[in-house]
């Protein structure tokens, strides 16, 4: 019933549109003077009437307006405003380039407020500014976008240094991860202590964590936008950084001036390559056998755009990454020689190919075919041989899964008061959960060679998408965005769909302050199986299946949003989630065993989620910043675990981020983050009782003592234990200085900097450690803390 | 085996990065909770009606033989189809029992526990249908497989499921010899399948657990397999040349709740307890309300057979 009505005001809205008439349209594209860059987001608006738009994702805009002479002013944040005077008749293009500021001042602050988040009808959505990730303390000296979201309300870390996100209560498969639109599966380097995001190819990255708009879907908690610069179409440019465990390297210019550009950013790390020759020295002493391992993870990042005209761009970019864990091991003597190769690798690669084209002044279209692949790899060799005999073993196993996609999206502005966006995609999933290919070849009895593939087999869906969506005003107070998206997703013989309204309101109480609601609906064919704690490269991707329904969440939120004065905001939000079909994995299933058959490893439930979010934050002056708090409470129902809701491991009562910038000059800024976090729930038995004696029950009890001490440690219910308070200071300094070649920055900092040794995993032993022989048999429960004050130093430069 | 590897490699790059790391004693102790009382007691129509009675200790608690925390004076109520039959007398080491007492299929049988200072607990449960074994062989046989020549029985069990009803088996194996001295020693023999029907099986290590949802209404033919071994125990004065081991099969039906806790009690000592951060944690069931622990029925028929041994000198 919901979903009709729905429907049908939507309907009427499109009616609405054609009532209006005697309009001309400005259009055109907003950009960064000195590099070409498109500014997403960007303001556009009468500076008489405050009406107005902002940028789409490709920096286009178009609103439309009475015929005659208009002040248009077109702004952005952390670049110097432009107002033009113009006298218009008919449909007009205009491409305005804006200038950086050197300061972030009053004027270019204030003069991006007319769709703020005061205005907007959106909710729940953070964007953040490049430049500001890149001046907070990082860890281990690699600037970390994820980790940076972490520090906003609603948004969590997961645990100790982890990039995961945990978004209002749902879990890390819950996050629509896109890179220039194409799903990225395994944001994590190294076990998740890194994402795979190099900071210096990122133009801009915006999170939604409700209120979802219709063009969105796939996944239940957020989406995460990341969008790839796309070159200096201007002049050539390098910029590079060397830290204590990675270097990178970004080249960006123009192939033709003003027509087509592109951008390659590289990094590595090298710990591998240091510990090299000690690795070499000290396995030389170990009688023979030469040992040479090592770990280490890159990323790649390019894009190439060309502008065909002022209607038509074409852009071809491309993210490869890969981990890789090796270790070698030779023996050789006179008359043997072993050799035993193993790598471990997993990496994604997403390329994406996007057209816009202008059709005119108020229909934009951007179509897109792209291709992601996140492959996981185990491989390892054996071969020995002496004089009369050769075997030879190898083991390879590998999971993952490939996305083919296609998709076309419109934006259509009739006029100023709406923003039609509508469109469609389709991806062809294929999922490969976990195959082994065994080989077996002895010179001796070659008979009994082997060459085998076993496993799961692979399996193939198709996933279809389309929305509609209208944000439009209604009267000078309400603005609304409002829309359907319809999903569906075929496997084996099975075909879910789904039809999901989305419905965001603002009202406008004063120019500062406006109220906000909204509700979505979001629905989710593919499943992470995963480590509850840590983000293993063995997580499994894998779709629904004729057993295992598609999840679906429900979301209402209610906020308000208030400027206090110039410099500060304030924001306030209420939430409440619910979710139905979520999985988990059943009692006593390992998770390094997740290539058996994982159908029968999970079970399904529900889960809820609910809180309020407090920001407070100050984007002028020297000092800038943020204080955000999280109240929540997030519970899962799972049957076949517990026939009571338990505490969801990430559900933290108290989040509280304090983040303060100090920018003293153009030479010097100071950066310092303060976490706390309740603890993390996980499952600890509190006490233990005696379990059914067999040997009484079958050979007939005749002694009536316990032949043995059969205890079984009693769990109560899952997650029933808090670890202790999680809470850690970073601080960082950056010292900048303009050089004849171009500017380099000294950065320097150090994470957890008064060395709190928070919990990574807490579990029960025996006090091995007392000083007192008798007492080593007690019990005790242990924390494994990890990363006690780690200090960096990276030196960045760009000319 | 790859899991193995698996786990072995993530066991090496996690140590690698835990070596900055530290453990260290969390001084927040784990909360006590208040002690319940725990049932632990099958019965079936082979047995007396006997139950132990213990209570809940706090998980850090030393474990010793001596002191296991048996309940001492408590009033152990039975009641048959809900009417009250009769108080279990005390015997040692928290059993209790009633000589003379044999339960009997199709009744629901009833335990009360009362106790000065606990919550009074109760479980109920009934006696599943006997199902005999109708045919069982063994094969011996040779094999090399771990790089010395060990001797295998193959066994074959056949049995007829009963259609429309739920039915839970477990099937166990002793073994037992007598020395010169005519003391018979018994052990448990453990029992495996081939990996390609290790899915038929909820546990399918040392024991056999399983239920009939892939073959109600069938005859069952069950193939395992055990390993003889013989280590006389250091007192048993074994002297001869060979020594007649005697097995015992025991085909085993069971309650639903008694299957249930088996299920989640096997899961838990495979996953060693809260010892793997990496295992998802075992509630182990109970059916015992206010309470903890298991009172179910069973009922067992068995096969014995003998093999010679022949000691290596």
């Amino acid at each position: 019933m919901i979903v009709r009505k729905g429907i049908l005001f939507l309907l009427l809205t499109v009616v609405h549109l054609f009532a209006f008439s005697q309009k001309v349209t400005l259009s055109g594209f907003v950009e960064d003077s000195s590099t070409g860059e498109k500014l997403l987001g960007a303001n556009v608006y009468n500076v008489k009437t405050y009406q107005g738009t902002i940028t789409n994702n490709y920096g286009f805009y178009s609103f439309s307006q009475s015929p005659g002479t208009i002040t248009i002013k077109f702004s952005f944040v952390g670049y110097n405003p432009k107002v033009l005077t113009l006298y218009l008749k008919s449909d007009t293009t205009i491409n305005v380039l804006l200038q950086p500021a050197v300061e972030l001042d009053e004027v270019v602050v204030e003069s991006s407020r007319i769709e703020n988040a005061v205005q907007s009808s959106q909710m729940s959505v953070t964007k953040l500014p490049m430049q500001m990730v890149k001046s907070l303390p990082v860890f281990m000296g690699e600037v970390d976008i994820i980790k940076t979201l972490q520090l906003l309300p609603g948004i969590q870390s997961g645990n100790e240094g982890a990039s995961g996100l945990y978004v209002r209560g749902g879990g890390p498969d819950q996050n629509l991860i896109l890179l220039d639109g194409v799903p990225v599966y395994n944001a994590n380097h190294l076990f998740g202590f890194f994402s795979v995001f190099n900071a210096d190819a990122i133009n801009s990255v915006s999170l939604v964590k409700g209120g979802f708009p219709a063009r969105y879907g796939g996944r239940l908690s957020s989406v995460l936008d990341i969008r790839m610069k796309e070159g200096n179409s201007k002049e050539f440019h390098v910029t590079g950084s060397v830290g204590f465990i990675a270097a990178k390297l970004t080249v960006e210019g123009p192939i033709i001036k003003d027509k087509t550009s592109f951008i390659i950013s590289g990094r590595r790390t090298y710990i591998d390559i240091l510990a090299k020759p000690f690795i070499k020295m000290a396995s030389k002493q170990n009688y023979g056998t030469t040992l040479n391992t090592g770990y280490y993870f890159y990323d790649l990042n390019a894009k190439i755009n060309h502008k065909f005209s002022e209607k038509s761009r074409l852009y071809l970019s491309a993210y490869m990454g890969s981990d890789k864990a090796y270790a070698d091991e030779i023996y050789k003597s006179e008359t043997l020689s072993d050799e035993d190769n193993f790598a471990l690798r997993w990496g994604n690669i997403t390329t994406s190919l996007r057209w816009n084209y202008m059709f005119n002044n108020k229909l934009f279209a951007n179509a897109r075919m792209s291709y992601s692949r996140y492959k996981f790899d185990v491989f390892e060799q054996y071969k020995s041989q002496d004089q009369s005999y050769s075997e030879e073993y190898r083991f390879n196993y590998f999971s993952g899964i490939d996305d083919w996609a296609g998709s076309v999206d419109f934006d259509f502005v009739p006029n100023t008061s709406q923003y039609i966006r509508f469109g469609a995609s389709n991806i062809y999933h294929k999922f490969n959960p976990g195959i082994n290919a065994y080989s077996e070849k002895r010179t001796e009895d070659a008979g009994s060679n082997i060459d085998t593939v076993f496993g799961n087999n692979a399996i193939y869906a198709n996933e279809i998408d389309a929305y509609f969506e209208d944000d439009f005003k209604v009267g000078a107070r309400i603005k609304a965005n409002a829309g359907i998206h319809f999903s569906g997703f075929a496997v084996g013989n099975k075909f879910y769909h789904s039809i999901q309204p989305r419905l965001s309101v603002r009202y406008l109480v004063s120019e500062r302050m406006s109220v906000k609601a909204s509700y979505a609906r979001m629905t989710q064919y593919i499943h992470l199986l995963s480590n509850t704690s840590i983000g293993l490269p063995t997580d499994l991707w894998v779709p629904v299946t004729e057993k295992i329904k598609p999840m679906q969440s429900d979301q209402i939120a209610v906020g308000s949003v208030y400027n206090i004065n110039k410099s500060f905001e304030v924001q306030v939000e209420g939430f409440y989630k619910w979710m139905d079909n979520l999985i988990t994995y059943k009692p006593g299933a390992s998770y390094f065993s997740a290539s058996n058959i994982w159908q029968d490893m999970v079970t399904t439930g529900k889960g809820w989620s609910y809180g309020a979010e407090f920001l407070v934050r100050k984007n002028l002056g020297k000092f800038t910043g943020w204080v955000g708090y999280t109240l929540s409470w997030s519970t899962r129902l799972f049957k076949e675990v517990s026939d009571k809701k338990y505490p969801y491991r990430y559900d933290r009562r108290h989040d509280v981020s304090v983040v303060v910038l100090w920018k003293k000059n153009e030479r010097f800024d100071v950066g310092a983050t303060w976490v706390y976090g309740t603890g993390i729930a996980v499952t600890l038995p509190f006490d233990k009782y005696l379990s059914l004696d067999d040997y009484n029950n079958y050979l007939g009890g005749g002694s009536n003592v316990f032949s043995e001490l059969p205890y079984v440690e009693n769990v109560q219910n899952r997650n029933n234990y808090r670890m202790p308070a999680y809470h850690r200071l970073d601080i960082g300094l950056n010292f900048h200085k303009k050089t004849k070649w171009g500017s380099r920055t000294w950065s320097v900092g150090i994470y957890n900097a008064y060395f709190r040794q928070n919990a990574f995993f807490v579990y029960i032993d025996n006090d091995y450690e007392n000083p007192d022989p008798t007492k080593r048999n007690n019990k005790v429960l242990k924390k494994v803390s990890l990363f006690p004050g780690i200090p960096y130093l990276t030196y960045s430069f760009r000319f | 085996m790859f899991g193995k590897r698996r786990s072995f490699v993530f066991a090496v790059f996690l140590t690698a990065l835990f070596t900055s790391s530290c453990i260290k004693n969390i001084n927040d102790d784990i909360p006590k909770t208040e002690p319940k009382l725990v049932i632990n007691g099958i019965i079936n129509p082979d047995s007396i009606f006997k139950v132990n009675i213990s209570k809940t200790v706090h998980v850090f608690e030393n474990e010793t033989q001596q002191n296991l925390p048996f309940i001492q004076g408590a009033v152990v109520k039975v009641f048959k189809d809900g009417e009250f039959l009769f108080n279990l007398d005390e015997g040692n080491n928290g059993y209790y029992l009633k000589s003379g007492f044999y339960p009997s299929r199709a009744h629901i049988y009833k335990v009360e526990v009362e106790k000065a200072g606990y919550t009074t607990i109760s479980a109920e449960t009934g006696l599943p249908d006997f199902i005999p074994v109708n045919d069982f062989d063994t094969t011996i046989r040779i094999t090399t497989d771990y790089g010395y020549p060990e001797t295998v029985i193959d066994c074959k069990l056949q049995y007829h499921d009963p259609a429309g009803v739920e039915n839970y088996y477990r099937l166990d194996c002793f073994v037992s010899y007598t020395d010169n001295d005519g003391v018979t020693f018994v052990e448990r023999q453990y029992v495996y399948v081939d990996d390609a029907n290790s899915h038929l099986y909820d546990k399918d290590y040392s024991y056999l657990l399983w239920s009939d949802v892939l073959n109600d209404g069938n005859d069952v033919t069950v193939d395992f397999n055990t390993y003889v071994y013989f280590y006389p125990d250091e007192n048993s004065g074994m002297n001869s040349d060979s020594v007649e081991l005697t097995y015992t099969v025991f085909l085993s039906t069971m309650s639903e709740d008694y299957y249930k806790y088996d299920k989640t009690r096997s899961l838990y000592y495979e996953n060693g307890g809260s010892s793997d951060p990496f295992t998802e944690p075992v509630l182990i069931y109970t059916n015992v309300d206010n309470g903890y622990g298991i009172f179910g029925g069973a009922g067992s028929d068995t096969i014995s057979f003998k093999y010679l041994y022949e000691i290596q000198k």
